[in-house]
């Protein structure tokens, strides 16, 4: 379990002083993957290495398996960190040592015995799949097969905790999925507790429990990754969310949308079901029930956490109550409507 | 004109090889300390500490910017008191091994610091230590980049080492820099840049190769094995007894050539064993036998003594005068002093005895005045008339015989007028037999009474060395002094 209270980090640059993250408090669960989702400069790598204390917080507490780091000696913190694994966007192995030494070399840190090295890096390779690489160097491996050394290596020690520092960014899509795959693996069978930062939606929708967004240094919204992607809170996360579903309305429509209700008598409303209201056959029944008539503008279907979250843009034309009512109705079914305005 | 044995070359490469591998050994293995130090003590490196950071840059910019043979002389104290002598080959390895030290140190820190700080932070995060963080990944990672830098300090060194002379050290530089610049042996200069150039060649290939293969083991099996080899070339027992035994230092070139004689009399008759010391600068040989490295030294007149006396107040005192070498005035231009026009060029040497006394010479043939009492330190500042408008250029005694064809007047000490393919009968001006420049014998003041400098005198008051330095400087080149 992770928690931090009350954490800022601030650094002094010439004559100012910015601050890189501020009054951070996030408890993260034991075996829970949380997702920490920012733009480039949002200070999520700081916050990040707060965690493992590769930066000291300016203040408050990073207490991590009920020990608070921040108090710790030199000498207590290098033995806590050995049960904190850690990934970087750019893997940073070893240039001088093969697959096989790279994940050998924390275990050599804490003093292990020859013997038990080698036991310990074979089961790891065969966990990572990399069996048959196990004298390459990290020239002669591809990306994915590199975070899939640092990945090993990262769990040498047997940690409690994984932190990954943008793990995927630098790779292309399919080693992106494949490494998400592992990391879900190694969440579900080890029981080892996530904490990712990352820029991409994508990857807190494919693997995270929980996410949090950071913005300007600022934990600006956390929760379960489904309500964060059902209803955005943040203006931020909003953004990233359109962009990241491809929910933005098509340019022809937006220039014909207005604020106020014109003589047309016709509304856009953005429709966002999921669970069970999914499988209720709704346009149907509106246009039935209701004297409105329905055109489907966009319509989209996400699996998250199995979870279906479907979003659907349409226009509703009618008398003004019918469509009052219409939504009414589809408010009733816990599906939230959005109007986004009048044509 | 020196036939030249193979023997000298091999004992001078390998007098090379062993300055160049001990400086190297030591100064990579210090060089490395300090330049982890200058590294991790970087900012936001593990240990972090600026005032630390600038000392040791700043002590290493200080060594670095001294030029290597002012290092040399200015370090005499610490040689003395690291070999117990100030000269010979040992006493170079220590100039060397300090000039050496903060060059490495860069070339470390430059390459630890190549080292994607990434590599450091993942290391941290595994909870390593300093010493594992610098064991681990600084030196491992750095590793081809510190062979580069180590083949680069060992052959900046083999360069260093030719002058390594200065102080006797031997080597392949002085037995290029003894024959064939001071004694124009073209041959001799050849054959020992070619030893070097294979030498470097060699240093540089293997570097090369073990800094591919990232494979410090063969390294360490060869610094064993010469360490081993040096060791036992220091520990071979030594043919000359202890006791009996007179080091006297003389300058290298033709002064050797007399000394071969003069150690043969020594031998046969007083069995006494003459080491011969040999120097190619003017002021070790004084520094060293004050210090007590040599036991009397022959290569220089009363005045330069009495100078370097006052200056260093050495406890050096005259035992006995060996020959009056003449300094003289050539020319390939003209065949009498009569023809010299205005404006000529006069080359004389620049060192501060013979500058003075090639103008006392002048002075005396009535061509320029001096500042009256100036006497033999004068310099061309001190010139107080110059009717014919000489123009005087200061060069290196050694450089002076090769400007024949370009200066009109040549101020030559005797030691290169042989060379020079001149005979002093062709001396357009000479200093007249009366010269207070007749070379010496010097000892330090509280050993003049010892017999066995006595002894050292005959020696070379004997016929045998009067023939040997006749052969050297016919027609009356060489005037016995003490006659």
């Amino acid at each position: 379990m992770i928690e931090l209270k009350q954490l800022n980090k601030s650094y002094r640059l010439k004559q100012r002083t910015i601050a890189a993250v501020q009054d951070i408090n996030l408890t993260i669960e034991r075996g829970e993957i949380f997702g920490i989702l920012g733009k480039s400069g949002a200070g999520k790598s700081t916050l990040l290495r707060c965690v493992n204390l590769l930066e000291k917080p300016s203040s408050g507490q990073v207490i991590v398996n009920n020990v608070d780091l921040v108090k710790l000696s030199p000498r207590q913190l290098r033995n806590e960190r050995r049960k904190i694994g850690m990934i970087f966007q750019h893997f940073n192995l070893l240039s001088s040592r093969t697959a096989f030494g790279n994940i050998a070399l924390p275990l050599e840190l804490a003093g292990k015995s020859q013997a038990e090295i080698q036991r310990a890096v074979l089961s790891l390779l065969d966990l990572v799949h990399l069996k048959e690489h196990i004298d390459h160097y990290p020239q002669q491996l591809s990306g994915g097969q590199k975070q899939r050394v640092a990945i090993a290596r990262a769990l040498a020690t047997q940690p409690d905790i994984l932190l990954c520092d943008e793990a995927t960014s630098a790779l292309d899509a399919n080693s992106t999925l494949s490494i998400l795959n592992l990391l879900k693996e190694i969440n579900q069978t080890l029981g080892v507790t996530i904490l990712l930062i990352t820029h991409e939606l994508d990857v807190i929708k494919q693997i995270c429990h929980r996410a949090g967004v950071l913005d300007h240094g600022k934990l600006i919204e956390q929760g379960s990754v489904i309500d964060l992607f059902a209803q955005p809170q943040a203006a931020v996360t909003k953004q990233l969310v359109q962009k990241a579903l491809h929910l933005e309305l098509p340019q022809a429509i937006k220039n014909k949308l207005h604020a106020e209700r014109g003589e047309n008598n016709s509304l856009i409303v953005r429709l966002t079901f999921y669970g069970q209201a999914s499988d209720t056959p709704l346009i149907t029944t509106l246009s039935k029930k209701f004297d409105v008539t329905i055109n489907l503008l966009q319509a989209n279907i996400e699996n998250i956490q199995d979870t279906t979250l479907g979003f659907t843009v349409c226009q509703l034309s009618g008398e003004a109550e019918a469509i009052q009512q219409a939504l009414d109705y589809v408010r009733s079914l816990s599906i939230m409507a959005e109007v986004l305005g009048y044509v | 004109m020196y036939d030249l044995a193979l023997i000298p070359l091999l004992k001078a490469t390998w007098e090379t090889i062993y300055m160049v591998f001990i400086a190297s050994f030591v100064s990579i293995f210090f060089g490395l300390l300090l330049g982890i130090c200058l590294f991790t003590t970087r900012k936001h490196q593990a240990l972090e500490n600026k005032m630390m950071n600038q000392v040791l840059g700043f002590v290493v910019n200080i060594v670095r910017s001294i030029p290597f043979i002012i290092l040399m002389i200015s370090i005499l104290p610490l040689t003395r008191l690291l070999v117990g002598t100030t000269i010979g080959t040992n006493a170079a390895i220590v100039p060397l091994t300090i000039a050496a030290i903060p060059f490495f140190a860069r070339i470390c820190e430059n390459a630890l610091n190549e080292v994607p700080e990434g590599l450091i932070e993942a290391v941290t995060a595994m909870g390593a230590t300093t010493s594992q963080i610098i064991s681990k990944v600084l030196l491992p990672e750095s590793l081809p980049a510190l062979i580069r830098g180590g083949t680069l300090t060992i052959i900046a060194l083999t360069g260093y080492s030719a002058m390594a002379g200065v102080v006797g050290g031997g080597g392949l530089g002085q037995l290029a820099i003894d024959y064939g610049y001071q004694r124009f042996d073209a041959m001799v200069m050849l054959e020992t840049v070619i030893v070097l150039v294979v030498l470097v060649q060699a240093i540089q290939v293997f570097g090369d190769y073990l800094a591919r293969h990232r494979n410090v083991k063969i390294a360490m099996v060869i610094s064993v094995l010469m360490w081993i080899a040096c060791i036992a070339f220091q520990a071979w027992p030594s043919t000359v007894q202890e006791g009996n035994v007179l080091r006297v230092g003389v300058m290298t070139g033709w002064p050797e050539q007399v000394m071969q004689a003069a150690k043969s009399v020594a031998k046969e008759k007083y069995g006494l064993d003459i080491e011969v010391i040999t120097f190619n600068d003017y002021v070790q040989p004084n520094t060293a036998l004050n210090n007590g490295s040599i036991d009397a030294n022959i290569f220089q007149h009363v005045p330069y003594l009495e100078g370097q006396i006052k200056a260093r107040h050495y406890q050096l005192v005259v035992i006995g005068k060996t020959f009056v070498y003449p300094m003289a005035f050539y020319s390939i231009k003209i065949q009498d002093i009569s023809q010299l026009k205005d404006k000529a060029i006069v080359a004389i040497p620049n060192d501060p005895s013979n500058e003075g006394r090639a103008l006392l010479i002048l002075q005396k043939s009535h061509l320029i005045e001096l500042k009256p009492g100036v006497g033999i330190v004068a310099t061309v500042h001190d010139i107080t008339a110059n009717p014919h408008h000489l123009q005087f250029k200061r060069l290196d005694a050694a450089q002076l015989p090769r400007v024949l064809k370009d200066a009109d007047l040549v101020a030559l000490t005797n030691d290169f007028v042989g060379p020079a393919g001149l005979s002093i009968k062709q001396a357009l001006l000479k200093e007249g037999a009366d010269s207070p420049y007749a070379n010496i014998i010097v000892v330090r003041t509280q050993d003049k009474d010892k017999p066995l400098l006595q002894q050292l005198v005959n020696v070379m008051h004997s016929p045998e060395v009067i023939d040997a330095t006749n052969k050297i400087f016919p027609n009356g080149a060489a005037i016995p002094a003490w006659k």
